[in-house]
């Protein structure tokens, strides 16, 4: 995020929310949401579902799966063609507005209005509210990213909030939502397949020395392989030991029947998790690791904002903190430099490789102050809430980049197009440009798209949540897994809510029960893939891979839904036991010649 | 002088949509609830998600309660400030359930801790059959038995869920909006004589 969420309540006029069910998915931002909506503020939701947040806004424009693009295009059509835009700040601290200009002219309202059967004035209204009323902010997650032009997608947020001058100011700013509570400090210290521990690229020769110095060894100067084509690479005996920490790859991969098969070709396989999870049944090896409460460190939440966690209980039998199991089965490889005593010491170290991020955060300012929002190198630095501020950017001339992203139906001519436009906008080789379209259409074997979010009362594959009474079977009143289906589908289909029905394609097939309510179009179905009982990632898309960071296109599958009797559904869940609650597909390994990891006579141990 | 609403008058729990985000921590602190107070471990409050909005649905204790007519048992009976429910005398014979006007009683059950329902057929908890389970009427009693008062109330994080007893009714429902409605017509005969005095040419 470019801003602090406890800013929402307090500064934003105005609210964009795209792609983001925010009050089941991230409640405590939709609380300041709803702060700021008391005080007056207004609230535009661009999503495929009418959700909560839609219900409350005042213009809600239901876009169709990916078609994204075209919908911001048209908002920033509207603004430049009203002179609604900051003309001081574009001067001033973006380049490329011309670009920007010209690869907008063709998303008018009427023609988006056409591609996606959103009324036309609605989108000028909301264009008008959203240049009117500043600061506005900017909310998304998953529903804009998750696609094959995701980066495309962010990318339009990005002008969007540029040309009205709401960047670097309070209530302002591109707010991405984040999942997790440490996804952003993980991204910070390099848990991406192309960075450095010091957030910098794996490519850039001063940044690798600097690594290279500190650990006294050589880091790799190639990108190492992006989490989405790990299956493949499984495949082609580039992968031969795989070691999974805090994922369920086994549910959480798109395909991912296509990710239990291509373990099997795996040499070893290590899951390391506070729970027995799916994908720890089919490992060879299970290592405990300690929950949040029950080890020492920080935090980095959406706001970038880094928080002291102290420990409150002892972990239970085995399980250690992530880094000391990290740390004792580096030293049993002979590695030097793992013989840390304790969470701060990796702080430390932190603070030393990412000096500009982190450098002025030492334990007792962070207990002190409360948490401080990174960027903050020194001591005397309060911390950055505000990224940005007076318009200055991270790129080498200070300004902002306006990236002209279009769209194309044609999924085969998107390469094309970007050349195309190149050449007509007489681009320089580097600067961006993206062509975005959606991998996936309806046909007439699969006349559904299919779109994936999360309820409220599950998280992710359920790996926590599901050893939760109260939600199993309190909140969680639908009982596992449901898709929701439009009135007219489903009385096309002959199916009333609490139905058993079959979604199904060429990648896979769940059985669900049925819930019948006007929040998603005709012709598109919503399902989640918290349970086992029936994952809609067995029917997610893993081939059309973003081009910038190889994110799946996640939230478009073509499917189809036929009704079932209760006996085949019993059946398909049956089959689905096997598939995901036991060890089959595990590969034969001798055992006997693995030590546990957790040997008391080690030396290691001792030493850790 | 001013209205005064009988002490006597049900309590009940209601949500203001406005303020609702539908999270649904209600029906984990009533589940919380009903389970530490040895009742039927399932949540009294149903969110329900209709087009123009949400909120949790629960027993408005209703003066006349059509649950506590029918009740063949005495297990639903008026008491005070509330309608009671005692799952105990419960038969499960759901006549409550279809007279409630509002679809606050649920039958329900829970499973039984000594049934381990991986082995039972058929084993899905979706299918609804547990076995072992009795039918039981279940609906909110205000948290009876609990200190702090209905854990619904204290939990929602947006403040939506809100107690309702006779001095709140009398207070801020009838008191204040009784006496801005008088103010409001008394305003506009006001601004009415006003302005005829100001053209008197106009006539009436």
């Amino acid at each position: 995020m470019t801003n602090d969420l406890a800013e929402f309540s307090g500064f934003t006029k105005c609210f964009l929310i795209v792609g983001s069910n925010t009050s089941e998915n991230h409640p405590i931002v939709a609380m300041h949401v709803f702060r700021a909506l008391e005080k007056g503020a207004k609230l535009i939701v661009i999503d495929p579902r009418k959700t909560e947040m839609a219900n409350k806004a005042d213009i809600f424009l239901q876009v169709p799966p990916g078609y994204n693009i075209p919908v911001m295009n048209s908002l920033i059509h509207v603004i430049i063609n009203e002179n609604l835009y900051d003309r001081e700040f574009v001067a001033k601290s973006t380049k490329g507005f011309e670009y920007l200009k010209e690869s907008v002219q063709e998303y008018s309202p009427e023609a988006v209005s056409k591609m996606t059967g959103i009324d036309a004035d609605l989108i000028v209204k909301a264009a008008r509210m959203y240049a009117e009323n500043k600061p506005s902010a900017i909310l998304y997650a998953m529903g804009l990213t998750q696609f094959s032009h995701g980066t495309g997608n962010v990318w339009t947020t990005s002008n969007l909030a540029a040309i009205t001058g709401n960047l670097g100011v309070k209530g302002g700013g591109v707010n991405p939502l984040r999942g997790q509570n440490n996804v952003q400090g993980a991204c910070m210290v390099g848990a991406l397949p192309a960075n450095l521990a010091s957030g910098k690229s794996v490519t850039d020769e001063a940044a690798r020395k600097e690594c290279n110095d500190l650990w006294c060894c050589e880091v790799p100067s190639k990108p190492g392989i992006a989490l989405t084509v790990i299956p493949e690479n499984i495949e082609n005996g580039n992968i031969k030991f795989l070691w999974v920490f805090g994922e369920n790859p086994v549910m959480s991969d798109p395909d991912s029947g296509h990710f239990v098969h291509a373990i099997e070709h795996l040499e070893f396989m290590v899951s390391q998790d506070i729970f027995l999870t799916e994908t720890g049944l089919k490992s060879d090896i299970v290592l405990p690791a300690a929950a949040f409460a029950e080890k020492e460190g920080t935090f980095v939440n959406t706001s970038r904002r880094v928080q002291l966690v102290n420990k409150a209980v002892d972990a239970p039998g085995d399980a250690k903190a992530d880094w000391e199991i990290i740390a004792m089965v580096a030293a049993r490889l002979g590695a030097e430099g793992f013989d840390y005593r304790d969470a701060r010491n990796i702080w430390d170290e932190i603070r030393i490789i990412n000096r500009a991020q982190f450098g002025g955060m030492d334990i007792r300012r962070l207990k002190d102050m409360n948490g401080i929002n990174a960027p903050c190198p020194n001591h005397q630095h309060p911390g950055t809430p505000v990224l940005h501020e007076g318009g200055r950017f991270t790129t080498p001339d200070g300004k902002a980049l306006l990236i002209p992203v279009i769209f194309t139906e044609d999924n085969n001519g998107k390469g094309n197009l970007e050349e195309q436009w190149r050449k007509k906008l007489n681009l320089d080789k580097d600067y961006p440009v993206m062509a975005g379209s959606i991998n996936e259409k309806v046909s007439d074997k699969f006349p559904f798209i299919m779109t994936t979010g999360r309820y409220v009362y599950q998280y992710h594959t359920g790996t926590m949540t599901r050893k939760c009474r109260s939600l199993e079977t309190g909140a969680d009143m639908f009982g596992p897994a449901v898709v929701e289906i439009g009135f007219a589908s489903a009385k096309k289909l002959g199916i009333m809510t609490g139905d058993y029905v079959k979604v199904y394609n060429d990648r896979g097939e769940i059985a669900v029960k049925a819930r019948v309510m006007n929040r998603i179009k005709d012709n598109y179905i919503f399902g989640s893939f918290h349970y086992w009982e029936a994952n809609v990632n067995e029917l997610t898309n893993p081939s059309g891979l973003d081009p910038v960071c190889k994110i799946p296109e996640l939230k478009v599958s073509a499917v189809n839904v036929v009704k079932i009797t209760e006996a085949e559904y019993l059946k398909i869940q049956g089959k689905k036991r096997e598939q995901f609650q036991s060890d089959h597909g595990t590969h034969n390994i001798n055992r006997e010649n693995i030590m546990p990891v957790t040997d008391k006579n080690n030396s290691l141990e001792k030493g850790a | 002088m001013s209205f005064v609403v009988d002490e006597k008058l049900n309590s009940f729990v209601i949500c203001d949509p406005n303020k609702c985000m539908a999270c649904y921590t209600c029906m984990s602190a009533c589940y919380q609830s009903a389970k530490e107070r040895g009742k039927v471990a399932k949540p009294r409050l149903v969110v329900i998600h209709t087009e123009s909005g949400s909120m949790p649905n629960q027993c408005r204790h209703c003066e006349d309660a059509p649950c506590a007519r029918v009740c063949p048992t005495g297990a639903i009976k008026f008491g005070e400030n509330k309608i009671e429910l005692h799952e105990e005398l419960c038969i499960g014979c759901k006549m409550c359930v279809m007279a409630c006007p509002f679809g606050c009683v649920l039958p329900e059950s829970e499973p039984m801790p000594s049934v381990n329902y991986m082995f039972e057929e058929p084993n899905d908890k979706f299918i609804g059959i547990a076995t072992g389970g009795k039918c039981t009427a279940v609906k909110c009693d205000l948290c009876e038995g609990r200190a702090a008062g209905p854990a619904c109330v204290e939990a929602c994080p947006n403040k939506a869920l809100n107690l309702v007893t006779a001095g709140r009714i009398e207070n801020s429902s009838i008191d204040v909006k009784s006496k801005n409605a008088v103010l409001d017509i008394l305003s506009t005969i006001k601004a009415k004589n006003a302005s005829q005095k100001k053209d008197p040419d106009k006539g009436v």
